[in-house]
């Protein structure tokens, strides 16, 4: 055999040329959100004054041009009763409205009235709240919005289809505890009138509760308040393209590819504290790769430079990119996600011994786990259940562990416990990311004398089976979030120990809590409803049930040329309706 | 699967004159040479990584970067340049977990080479088996064969195997435990196996067939050797190189599948050093830090490489006539 050397030494040097790498350097930790030990939601509730319109002007900002969002998923749902999520709230202002709303001024929320005069008058102990629709609010053909029209919409919660909406509008109106229950009493629409909500005229709105309900303002700011016109309501259709109410209408949406918003002519700015309406046009293009968005908005090119995403965060193949190139992080808009936290959860049925929890609590090496995800743009370590975006927080630490685990305190905690478990079974998510944390875990837990097992799951199916009543894991993680800024559906739900796995996934029963929550459900004050929640939280800690990790942080780009971007308070994502076209 | 369709030589009885030994020939080969002496260092490598890790100092488990202040960024990339390579960790440290990138590689060698040479030796002696026998047999038992071969070469191997993981994790382990590692390689191993032995038994049989009605075949037939005899000392000892080449050729082609299925997440899983793993992680930090896909990709293209040329040299050396 004869050969025309392909030298090796040549390939291998020409790899390792293009290979060389500038380290991380020592420079100072990056951005992400800095550490607040405050709420961003202004706890009193907007009066008649603060909800009338116009919005407070953005600084700088300048009307016209088409803004670009790309993603690569499109929105679950856009009907109005079916949207459940951050990112698809966060959207949907741009062409819905309901009776509440979150306005923004310099990154901190405040609940006022939108379509409502107030955040709504409360009488009963809580047991009727009472709204006045604002004169001039009118749909995009110009008709004006009734109280008829938010009843239908509040009615339709109910309707077959709407399960994947909120529970809460059913649950509370019928007093019922669980959705389904709510639904025999009444079931939609077509079941007739919903005697519970009394529309006396137009404009007025009278809500009765069989129990005293004090979350009816932040609710009432939900996707699943907003009105829907009975004879523009196309059923199913409806998903695809709602009837607006906002600054803007959709003109044309492909499911799953591209969607056109252009302004709507009968919103009018001063009916509306919230939004503005500074860009001509929305064009939303679904289905394209995150890193590929990501870069095109980086370099600007193909309208890359008037876009955003929806809810696609920073690759993190450019995190790199994002910390040394000083124009790239000029582009990041970082803030926390929302109310979300993401907690170590422990089987409580498997782990009862409340020193092995509190061992694990001080050995959990979650610097180090938060490292191997990439740092501390990812998210601030957590110390509490609650998450600080929540009406009234204050931060506390019961029993303060050292970021990268305590082995020695840990060990102590253990020699304590009754009997030490053998090993522990940590189910994680299949991926990449989690794969290292598992690492992380059992290397770190080790040195507190804590054997965990890890168990890889499919990420489809980890839910289910971490949450299932047999489920065979001892620990695992987990991200969630209350519905709204306000500690209600946090204790009450994923704590009571007459909950289901699938709320309690922690499995925590404790008789005293439990009896708490009852009580606490009957304030019909949402300020002193939530004092009582944050006291019964600490007991709660106190057992140690799970193991705060983060208060997840979210990293989006905006485009060069994109103006007032920032990352929405309460839903998490780069806010749309706020945005403008600086040329 | 490099198949090789060449028929060995046919000329046992009379040995070309003071034609060098092969292993001889395959020395002056400078090409051959080299690959084995790289092959070799593979494997010495392989057999000392316990002890070359304890020379250094370092273990391929421990999580250097994280444990000591100062080595990654709080972000997890390695703080100094090139992939954080210094003095104390030769080929720097890998993002994220900061194990050192040396040992993890050393053990990565055992790992694909524990999988590689034990899939080698079963298909080779399954297909040895079955190839020959079946082609001295003929008639019904060629048929059945070559129905049977159809079959398994029509199944997708990737998908079987991705399709098959979860499975063997949820029916065979103990939900209180991990999978033990041993189940790891037996799995990856049976599968390689199960479908590796065709190709070779397909060129053995078309070898043998022609084999059995050669003269000296027949004539120990004639003087009345049995169906054993003439299997193993008439043509056994004429595939012997076909067998060789197969051998050699079907090591890389093992190594590389192995690295393939554990970058698809389907191969070895942590904490097993695996260099399908590490290009895999590689990949995923390029931007930020190319360096740590450079070992891994480069260890596996050096070891592939000299793993097929040091195959074609055998081929070259045990069949004089080819290629000259």
């Amino acid at each position: 055999m004869r050969w025309t050397k392909p030298s090796l030494a040549v390939v291998a040097t020409a790899l390792l040329a293009s290979a060389c790498s500038a380290g991380a350097g020592t420079g100072p930790a990056t951005a992400g959100a800095s550490a607040k030990d405050t709420s961003p939601l202004t706890a009193a509730l907007g009066g008649e004054k603060e909800s009338a319109g116009p919005a407070p002007a953005v600084p700088g900002a300048r009307s016209g041009g088409t803004v670009n969002v790309y993603n690569s998923v499109e929105f679950r749902h856009l009907d109005p009763q079916k949207v459940y999520a951050g990112a698809a709230y966060n959207a949907s202002l741009l062409w819905g409205r309901q009776l509440t709303q979150y306005q923004v001024v310099d990154g901190k929320a405040k609940l006022v009235g939108d379509l409502a005069t107030d955040t709504g008058t409360s009488g009963d102990g809580g047991r009727t709240w009472t709204y006045r629709l604002k004169d001039g609010v009118a749909w995009e053909d110009g008709k004006p919005i009734t109280a008829q029209d938010v009843k239908y919409g509040i009615e339709r919660t109910f309707g077959k289809g709407y399960e994947v909406g909120p529970p809460y509008w059913p649950q509370w109106l019928t007093g019922e505890a669980s959705y389904e229950a709510a639904r025999t009493k009444y079931a939609g629409p077509q079941d007739g009138d919903l005697a519970a909500i009394e529309t006396p005229d137009e404009r007025t709105l009278v809500f009765h509760f069989p129990q005293p309900q004090a979350d009816v303002p932040y609710m009432a700011a939900q996707s699943s308040s907003s009105p829907v016109r009975r004879d523009k309501d196309t059923g199913t259709d409806y998903d695809r393209q709602p009837f607006a109410t906002g600054p803007y209408r959709i003109v044309e949406h492909v499911q799953n590819t591209r969607m056109v918003l252009e302004r709507n002519p009968y919103w009018k700015a001063e009916t509306d504290p919230i939004r503005s309406q500074y860009p001509d046009k929305f064009v939303f293009t679904y289905g394209k790769e995150a890193l590929n968005s990501n870069q095109e908005i980086l370099s600007g090119r193909d309208g890359g430079a008037n876009a955003t995403t929806a809810s696609d965060v920073l690759s993190p193949e450019l995190y790199q990119t994002a910390d040394t190139d000083p124009k790239a992080k000029d582009l990041v808009v970082s803030g926390r996600q929302g109310a979300f936290v993401t907690q170590l959860v422990i089987n409580n049925e498997r782990v009862p011994d409340v020193e092995v929890r509190k061992a694990l609590h001080l050995g959990y090496p979650r610097q180090q786990a938060r490292q191997v995800q990439g740092g501390s743009r990812i998210g601030e370590l957590a110390t509490t259940l609650s998450s600080p975006a929540l009406i009234d927080w204050e931060k506390y630490d019961l029993y303060p562990a050292r970021p990268e685990g305590d082995p020695e305190a840990a060990k102590a905690a253990l020699a304590k416990a009754k009997q030490a478990p053998a090993s522990l079974t940590y189910g994680y998510k299949n991926t990449p990311d989690g794969q290292r944390v598992a690492q992380v875990l059992v290397d770190g837990f080790a040195k507190s004398g804590i054997t965990i097992v890890p168990k890889p799951i499919d990420p489809k199916a980890f839910l289910d089976e971490v949450h299932r009543a047999d489920s065979p894991y001892d620990l695992f993680e987990e991200t969630s979030s209350v519905d709204w800024p306000t500690p209600s559906t946090l204790i009450p739900f994923s704590f009571d120990g007459r909950a289901g796995s699938d709320l309690n996934s922690a499995r925590y029963r404790n008789p005293e809590v439990d009896k708490e929550i009852d009580r606490i459900n009957q304030i019909g004050e949402p300020r002193a409803k939530a004092k009582e929640l944050y006291a019964l939280e600490k007991t709660v800690m106190k057992d140690v049930p799970v193991l705060p990790f983060a208060y997840p942080t979210v990293n989006q780009l905006r485009g060069s040329n994109v103006g007032g971007a920032f990352v929405h308070p309460i839903y998490g994502t780069v806010s749309l309706a706020w945005l403008y076209l600086k040329s | 699967m490099a198949v090789v369709e060449t028929a060995a030589g046919p000329a046992p009885a009379v040995p070309a004159p003071a034609a060098p030994r092969p292993l001889g020939r395959l020395l002056r080969d400078r090409v051959g040479a080299a690959a084995l002496a790289v092959v070799l260092l593979f494997l010495l490598l392989a057999l000392a990584a316990p002890l070359i890790a304890a020379l250094y100092g370092k273990n391929p488990a421990e999580h250097y970067g994280q444990n000591t202040p100062g080595l990654l960024s709080d972000g997890g990339l390695p703080v100094l340049p090139n992939g954080g390579i210094s003095g104390d960790f030769w080929f720097g440290l890998e993002p994220g977990l900061g194990r050192d990138v040396l040992t993890q590689l050393l053990y990565g060698i055992r790992t694909s080479l524990l999988i590689a040479f034990a899939s080698a030796a079963v298909t080779t002696t399954l297909g040895v088996l079955a190839g020959v026998a079946v082609g001295y047999l003929g008639g019904i038992t060629d048929r059945l064969f070559g129905f049977l071969a159809n079959v398994l070469l029509a199944f997708p191997t990737l998908l079987l195997l991705l399709a098959l993981s979860p499975v063997v994790q949820s029916r065979l382990v103990d939900p209180g435990a991990a999978e033990p590692e041993w189940m790891q390689f037996l799995v990856l191993i049976l599968v390689f196996s199960a479908f590796g032995w065709i190709p070779l038994a397909l060129s053995l049989r078309a070898t043998v067939r022609s084999l059995r009605e050669r003269d000296f075949v027949q004539s120990a037939r004639a003087q009345g050797a049995g169906r054993f005899h003439v299997v193993v000392h008439e043509l056994l000892p004429n595939v012997r190189s076909q067998l060789l080449v197969h051998a050699t050729m079907a090591v890389p082609t093992f190594v590389a599948s192995e690295a393939v299925l554990s970058f698809l997440g389907v191969g070895i899983t942590e904490p097993i050093p695996d260099w399908g793993r590490m290009i895999s992680r590689g990949s995923e930090v390029f931007q930020a830090d190319p360096t740590y896909m450079v070992f891994p990709g480069v260890a596996l293209l050096l070891f592939v490489l000299a793993f097929n040329l040091l195959g074609d040299a055998v081929r070259d050396a045990l069949d004089p006539r080819a290629g000259r």
